[in-house]
């Protein structure tokens, strides 16, 4: 009985990765019209709020807004015709997410850049401390460890 | 010991060019010069009911330049540029129409304000939803939109309009001798 239990446990296992596999390929279904909705409105900034979206805010704008995106969806727009619908009439500010182009990159690229200048200056300074003295220890002149064995000598 | 000085250099291109272009442009705009994309569009077109009871469209005002201003009765400065807006539609009452939108209030108020401060006669709005409010991309009063007689919007304030700057915005919409009268 117990000769079998490792080869019962191993494909026991693989059959878990199989199925966890299959599960986590499974092509998941489109997101529906209420879920885009909800996505949409999450990444829209409420105009008369301060720092709110959309989504959580309950202002008398932010509602109509929403309705607006049940409007465009239900007539067929695409999410970014949404987002464009409202950048029209607001500009980019409506966006809680700055685009990813033209002098917003600088926006997204600055953090990375930060940290990869602070991972250059880390690499610098443990370079620098854990580095052996560059200069080895002068040797020692004849006349000196003449000196220093009479020196010994001479203790008592 | 040269070894990190250098990064030290970086200080200048990373922190401090950026910090003073950011605060050089920053203070040199005026913050209530709040650019829209609506301008050089057509304005969004709008039917809806006015306070007196009757109903406006964008489609009556065509071919005249129109001053459209959202404003509510709890909204400080709406009290300060009330006289501004009623001088406007006695001066170029014949060139142009002023509209008032009443913004995210109602209109037993809105009356309340018209009736304190003055009713300069010119119609005002009722959005109750805020749908023109999200068309034209308000954020909250007073805000007022300049739209020539072809129906695209010349000019956007946002903040209180003082005699001077209305008269300033006036000439995206009318010619200069009209606004001088």
């Amino acid at each position: 009985m117990t000769r079998w239990l490792p080869a019962v446990a191993l494909g026991a296992f693989l059959a878990l990765v199989v199925v966890g596999t299959l599960v986590w390929l499974r092509p998941s279904a489109p997101p529906s019209v209420a879920d885009r909705a909800a996505a949409l409105a999450s990444e829209l900034r409420c105009p008369d709020c301060q720092g709110l979206s959309v989504a959580d805010s309950p202002t008398n704008a932010a509602r109509e807004i929403r309705r607006q995106i049940d409007e465009l969806l239900a007539g067929g727009a695409t999410d970014a015709e949404v987002r464009d619908h409202f950048v029209a009439r607001y500009g980019e500010w409506i966006l809680l997410k700055p685009r990813r182009s033209g002098f917003n990159l600088v926006v997204w690229g600055f953090p990375i850049a930060a940290v990869l200048l602070g991972l250059v200056a880390v690499g610098v300074l443990l370079r620098r401390w854990t580095r052996r003295p560059a200069v080895p220890a002068a040797p020692l002149d004849a006349a000196m460890s003449e000196r220093i064995r009479r020196e010994l000598e001479r203790e008592p | 010991m040269g070894g990190i000085r250098w990064l030290r250099w970086l200080l200048v291109p990373f922190v401090v060019v950026p910090l003073a272009w950011l605060l050089t442009t920053g203070f040199g705009r005026d913050p209530r010069a709040i650019s829209s994309p609506l301008i050089g569009q057509s304005a969004p077109a709008w039917e809806l009911a006015t306070l007196d009871g009757e109903t406006l469209s964008s489609a009556d005002l065509a071919g005249r330049p129109y001053v459209i201003n959202f404003w509510a009765s709890w909204c400080a400065p709406c009290v300060d540029e009330h006289p501004v807006l009623a001088s406007a539609w006695e001066r170029h009452g014949d060139e142009l129409t002023v509209v008032g939108v009443v913004y995210n209030d109602g209109p037993e108020s809105a009356q309340a304000f018209l009736d304190r401060l003055g009713d300069a006669g010119y119609p005002h709005l009722l959005d109750p939803d805020g749908t023109l409010a999200v068309d034209f991309g308000v954020t909250g009063p007073p805000e007022t939109f300049f739209v020539d007689a072809d129906g695209i919007v010349r000019d956007k304030r946002v903040g209180p309009l003082t005699q001077r700057l209305l008269d300033e915005h006036l000439t995206a919409i009318l010619p200069a001798a009209a606004v001088d009268r």
